[in-house]
């Protein structure tokens, strides 16, 4: 048996505090270089356009906790290493929280610019189908009893086949929503504030990815305990 | 024959008024600024205008005051869903770290009670 120091949690202690400095720092920074290092954006969007710094890039690691989720879980159905079912449970719980983001983020953006909070246009309507999709993994896992883990990889997959969809959505389909050529067309100050928030967010989601994957890993060997526990008569 | 005091006066203050009028045409001539440029956009543009007096008067409409004072507005209201996005953003992120935290802390104290229970039971 390991020593309670050697827990999930001391050893994720240096990560938490990366997190904290490079939130305070790094999103303290974004903040100066979207509110006063970037112009104004021209045409009906105007200073509503600030939302774009902060949808954008959680809209990307929306995408990138289910890609992980989705890789882990082809992992995990194949072979069936635990290791990869907690990165697949991790990731999924991830994007679950950048997801909300998207979805409030993008509500109040949408109603200044178009005068509605929502329109069931291709790319919102696919973006939430995604939402969704990670929310019943999330569901799945909780309430699904035995075997859920296979039903909720299975999710995981069809989560990830999904992003093309909702990526290609503004091409395939005549939307609302801006399309991803938006960005080229920006100011260069516009684009270096935004590729910036996108780096912040990859190391804040990393960071969080982490975090949840040791938590998880805790979880189980808690689980290992309770069941020497019962073993040795220490319960009833 | 003495010329009345009026009559003497009159032509300083013409000389005066009239340097005083040079004035302001010499300084509003200095910013026009340089001699308008040729390009076939500026052209099209004054041609457009000379066809449609109605475009001439949407630019100078929208440099009006009543715009400026729309502009302002706008973004005044904006300002709101931007402040409610950034609020939002930060809400939704810190409380996720902040359950995480505390369900690693719960996780870790169950962890190091069964641990110590269990080292008893084994030294006993």
């Amino acid at each position: 048996m390991t020593d309670s120091s050697s827990t999930s949690s001391s050893r994720s202690a240096p990560l938490f505090i990366g997190a904290a400095v490079a939130c305070i720092f790094g999103f303290g920074y974004t903040l100066s270089l979207i509110f006063y290092q970037t112009p104004l954006a021209a045409g009906p969007l105007y200073f509503n356009q600030k939302i774009f710094y902060y949808h954008v890039p959680c809209a990307f690691m929306l995408f990138l906790a289910v890609i992980v989720c989705g890789i882990a879980s082809i992992k995990y159905l194949r072979g069936r290493e635990q290791r990869w079912d907690d990165v697949s449970v991790a990731a999924a719980e991830v994007s679950v929280v950048f997801g909300t983001i998207v979805m409030v983020t993008g509500v109040l953006w949408a109603k200044p610019a178009w005068g509605k909070w929502w329109v069931w246009d291709a790319r919102l309507t696919s973006a939430l189908l995604l939402w969704m999709t990670m929310i019943a993994y999330q569901l799945v896992r909780k309430y699904g009893g035995a075997g859920s883990e296979r039903l909720a990889s299975g999710l995981g997959v069809f989560a990830m086949i999904n992003i093309p969809l909702v990526y290609s959505s503004t091409r395939l389909w005549k939307t609302n929503h801006p399309s991803a050529n938006t960005v080229p067309s920006l100011d260069p100050s516009m684009r270096a504030a935004l590729w910036f928030s996108v780096l912040l967010f990859t190391v804040f989601f990393i960071l969080l990815l982490r975090l949840r994957i040791n938590a998880r890993r805790d979880e189980r060997r808690l689980y290992e305990c309770r069941e020497m526990a019962l073993d040795a008569g220490l319960f009833e | 024959m003495r010329i009345p005091m009026t009559l003497r006066v009159f032509p300083i203050f013409a000389l005066l008024l009239l340097a005083l009028s040079a004035v302001p045409t010499t300084a509003s001539a200095q910013v026009k600024g340089p001699a308008p440029y040729a390009s076939e956009m500026r052209d099209e543009c004054i041609a457009e205008m000379e066809k449609d007096a109605r475009i001439l008067a949407a630019c100078e409409e929208s440099h009006s005051s009543k715009y400026q004072v729309q502009d302002a507005k706008r973004a005044v209201k904006d300002k709101q869903f931007v402040v409610a996005a950034y609020a939002a953003i930060w809400a939704i992120l810190a409380i996720f770290v902040i359950i995480m935290w505390l369900r690693q802390r719960k996780l870790s104290v169950e962890i190091t009670r069964l641990e110590t229970e269990l080292k008893k039971a084994a030294a006993e």
